[in-house]
C-alpha cells in the first residue's frame, strides 16, 4: 500500500498541524516585525546619541557666554542703581523720597558696597536668566567679592541640563521659502509654458478647480515645459508622471488605457487632477489651514501612507511638529526640500506675471 | 518518497519563514526605544564668573567719605546759622575744592510730588486735632497732575486710605486725609459744609502759578475749585480728615497748624560717566549719566 499525501498516517497528521500552527505563528510575526521595522526606520539616526550630547554640551556653553555676558551689563546696572538710590535702604537711617538716608541724627549709615552689590548684581542677573527661559538657570545664585582687579562670582549651584534625545533634533531649517532654489529666469520660463500650453492648462483647471499657477509652477519645475522628458525612475512628460500614478488619474476621469503620458493635454489633465487629490487631502492642512508649501511636497514626495511610514506629508517623530519633508534628518527628503522653494517660487513668478498684465491693462 | 521529498519542502519554507521574522538580527541596525530613552542623561557645569568692573568701587566709597565731611561741616555751620544757608554755604566751599556736590538731585515731578504728600502726611501727623494747614507745593515749570482715589484692595472702607498718583510718572503714595480713602473738599460757604468724593484731580501750574482741583463722585454735579496765582493749598483738618477748601471760604476763625521745617535733605555729585539704564516710564534702555544719591539728615 502506498502512502498518500492526502491521507496521512497518524504521525504525518501531527507533523502537518504543528507545521500548520508554526506557519501561521511565523508569518504573523514576520509581518509584525516588518511593519514595525518600517515605523523604527524612520525614527531612527545612526550617532543620534552623541549628538545629543554634542547639542546639550553647545547649549551649556551657549547658556555660560550669555551669563558672562550678562554679569558685565548686570553690574553696569546694579552699581548705577545704587549709586542712583544711595545703596538699599539702610535698616537704622532710613530712606527719604526713594533715597537711602546716609547720616541721620549723627548716626553714620553709609551702605556698604559689597554687600549691596552682592543682592543688586544676584538680582539683575536673576533678571537677566528670566529672559532665558529654555534652561533652569539658578536663582541667587552667586557670592559675588573684589579681589582688585576683577569682580568674582562664585555659583552656589551647577547648572543642570537634561541631555534630551528628541529635543537634539528638534531646530527650524536655516532657510526659508522665500530665498532659498529660486530658479534663474522663472518669469520667463512661466510665462513659455503658459504661452505653449494654455488651452490644455485653462481646460484642466476647469476641469479640477485646480488653481492655473500650481499647473504651471509644477510643469516649470517638473520638466521646464519639454513634453518628451522622461526621468530615471520612469516619470514620463511635462508634468512628470509615473505609471502607477497616472493608473489611478485615468480611472477617475474614465480615460481608457492606451493613453500617451507624452501627450501634453492627457498628461497635464491627469497631473491637474493628481494636484486635486493632493489639495483635498487634509493631510496639506496645519491646524486646520492649508499649508501651501504641502501641496508640491506632496507632489514629489507623496503624500503619507495608512502606516504613516512613507510620503513627504507623514508627521515626523525625530522632527517634533514638522512632516517628514521637513525633517532636515531625514535625508530621503532632500529633494523635496528644494523642490518645494523651487515650485513656491515658480508660482509666485506666474502669479507676478498675471498681475503685471493686469495692471498693463487696466492703466 | 514523494512524502519525503514534500517534508523537505515544508522544512525549507519553515527556515525561510524562520529567517524573515528574525531577518533584522542578519542585517542589525541600531535601535532605540524612543518613549523609555528621551532622557539619556544630566550634564552639569560649573557657572562660576568674573569680570573687570567698569565702574571702579572705589569712587563709590569715595563719596560717602565727602557725604560725612559735608554733614560735618553742616552740622558745624548751623549752630550759627539757618540749616539753609549752612547747606549753601557748604556746597560752596565742596565746589571750589572740586568736589561737585549738588542740593537740585531730584527731577521737577519729584519735586512737587514729594513736596505734596510731604505736607499732607505732616499735617495729619500734627498733634493738633483742627485748624488749617497751609501746603506749599516747590514750583516746578509745567503742568503736573496728582490724581487721588480711595486705595483699592482692601476691604474694610473705614481702613481705606488714598492713593495719591503723579500723572505720567510711576511715583504713587498711600495718605490718611479722607473718610474711607475718599478725597474731602469744602466748598463752601461755612467749613462744616464738607464733601467726600469718588475721585479728585489736582493740576499744578508753573511759571503762571495755579491750582485747579476738580472732583467726581461727590453725589451731584462735577466740582472745581481754581486757586489762582498762588502754588498754596488751603487745607482744613478735623479730626482725622483733611479737606481742601475753597478759596471764597473764610478760614480766618480757625488756628493755623504749623508744618515742621524740613530737616531731611538729598544730595547728589553728577559725574560723566555713561551708564544704560531702564527707564520705568518709557519701559526702554537709556544712556544716562552715572550720579550718586543720598540723603542726609541734619535734625
Amino acid at each position: 500500500m502506498t502512502k498518500s499525501y492526502f491521507c496521512p498516517s497518524k504521525k504525518g497528521v501531527v507533523f502537518g498541524v504543528a507545521f500548520l500552527v508554526a506557519a501561521i505563528f511565523l508569518l504573523g510575526y514576520a509581518f509584525f516585525r516588518v511593519y514595525v521595522q518600517d515605523n523604527k526606520f524612520y525614527d531612527q539616526h545612526l550617532g543620534q546619541n552623541q549628538l545629543a550630547v554634542f547639542n546639550t554640551i553647545n547649549e551649556a556653553e551657549k547658556a555660560l557666554l550669555y551669563l558672562d555676558a550678562a554679569a558685565s551689563y548686570a553690574y553696569q546696572r546694579a552699581y548705577a542703581d545704587i549709586a542712583f538710590h544711595g545703596g538699599y535702604p539702610s535698616i537704622s537711617c532710613g530712606v527719604y523720597r526713594g533715597i537711602s538716608v546716609w547720616v541721620n541724627q549723627g548716626t553714620v549709615c553709609t551702605p556698604s558696597l559689597d554687600h549691596d552689590l552682592n543682592l543688586e548684581l544676584n538680582h539683575q542677573l536673576d533678571t537677566y536668566a528670566t529672559y532665558y527661559p529654555e534652561f533652569r538657570l539658578p536663582m541667587q545664585n552667586y557670592e559675588f567679592f573684589f579681589n582688585g582687579e576683577k569682580w568674582i562670582g562664585a555659583a552656589h549651584d551647577p547648572l543642570e541640563f537634561d541631555i534630551n534625545l528628541f529635543d537634539t533634533f528638534v531646530y527650524e531649517a536655516p532657510y526659508s521659502v522665500d530665498t532659498y532654489a529660486v530658479p534663474k529666469n522663472a518669469q520667463q520660463k512661466v510665462e513659455f509654458i503658459y504661452t505653449q500650453y494654455k488651452g490644455f492648462i485653462e481646460q484642466a483647471s476647469l476641469e479640477s478647480g485646480v488653481e492655473i499657477p500650481w499647473i504651471v509652477a509644477i510643469i516649470a519645475q517638473e520638466s521646464n515645459g519639454n513634453p518628451q522628458v522622461t526621468s530615471k525612475m520612469g516619470a514620463r512628460g511635462l508634468m512628470q508622471l509615473l505609471d502607477e500614478t497616472a493608473q489611478r488619474m485615468a480611472r477617475r476621469l474614465d480615460i481608457p488605457s492606451g493613453y500617451n503620458l507624452y501627450d501634453p493635454q492627457t498628461n497635464i489633465r491627469l497631473g491637474t487632477r493628481y494636484i486635486k487629490e493632493i489639495i483635498a487631502s487634509e493631510l496639506v492642512k496645519e491646524d486646520g489651514v492649508v499649508d501651501e508649501r504641502h501641496i508640491p511636497a506632496a507632489y514629489n514626495g507623496g503624500t503619507c501612507n495608512k502606516a504613516r511610514t512613507r510620503g513627504a506629508l507623514c508627521p515626523s517623530n525625530s522632527c517634533v511638529g514638522k512632516r517628514f519633508w521637513e525633517c532636515e534628518h531625514n535625508s530621503g527628503y532632500a529633494e523635496t526640500r528644494s523642490y518645494v522653494p523651487a515650485v513656491v517660487a515658480f508660482k509666485k513668478a506666474f502669479q507676478d506675471w498675471q498681475l503685471e498684465i493686469q495692471t498693463q491693462g487696466t492703466s | 518518497m514523494r512524502t519525503r521529498i514534500l517534508h523537505y519542502i515544508l522544512v525549507i519554507i519553515f527556515l525561510l519563514l524562520l529567517s524573515l521574522a528574525f531577518h533584522e538580527g542578519i542585517s542589525g541596525y541600531a535601535t532605540f526605544d524612543s518613549a523609555n530613552q528621551k532622557k539619556l542623561g544630566l550634564y552639569r557645569i560649573d557657572p562660576s564668573l568674573s569680570f573687570i568692573p567698569s565702574l571702579k568701587p572705589e569712587s563709590f566709597t569715595q563719596v560717602q567719605t565727602y557725604a560725612v565731611e559735608f554733614y560735618t561741616a553742616v552740622m558745624s555751620c548751623k549752630r550759627t546759622a539757618s540749616l539753609s544757608s549752612c547747606i549753601e554755604s557748604a556746597v560752596s566751599d565742596f565746589t571750589q575744592r572740586g568736589i561737585l556736590i549738588s542740593a537740585n538731585c531730584l527731577s521737577p515731578a519729584e519735586n512737587l510730588f514729594y513736596g505734596v504728600t510731604e505736607g499732607l502726611k505732616a499735617c495729619a501727623a500734627s498733634s493738633q486735632v483742627q485748624g488749617v494747614c497751609s501746603l506749599s507745593a516747590e514750583p516746578s515749570v509745567g503742568e503736573y497732575t496728582l490724581t487721588l482715589v480711595p486705595e483699592t484692595g482692601v476691604e474694610e472702607r473705614a481702613t481705606r486710605n488714598t492713593q495719591i498718583l503723579l500723572e505720567g510718572t510711576t511715583l504713587s503714595d498711600t495718605i490718611r486725609i479722607g473718610s474711607q480713602g475718599s478725597p474731602a473738599f469744602v466748598i463752601g460757604p461755612s467749613p462744616d459744609n464738607m464733601r467726600f468724593c469718588q475721585e479728585a484731580k489736582l493740576t499744578f501750574n508753573y511759571p503762571t502759578p495755579s491750582i485747579i482741583l476738580t472732583a467726581h463722585g461727590c453725589g451731584g454735579e462735577e466740582q472745581s475749585i481754581t486757586w489762582k496765582y498762588s502754588l498754596t493749598l488751603p487745607l482744613i483738618k478735623r479730626s482725622q480728615t483733611l479737606a481742601f477748601v475753597h478759596p471764597d471760604v473764610s478760614l480766618k476763625d480757625l488756628p493755623q497748624i504749623p508744618l515742621p521745617e524740613k530737616t531731611t535733605h538729598i544730595f547728589c555729585i553728577p559725574t560723566t560717566t555713561p551708564v544704560i539704564m531702564h527707564d520705568e516710564v518709557t519701559d526702554t534702555a537709556q544712556q544716562k549719566t552715572l550720579q550718586y544719591n543720598f540723603a542726609l539728615n541734619f535734625d
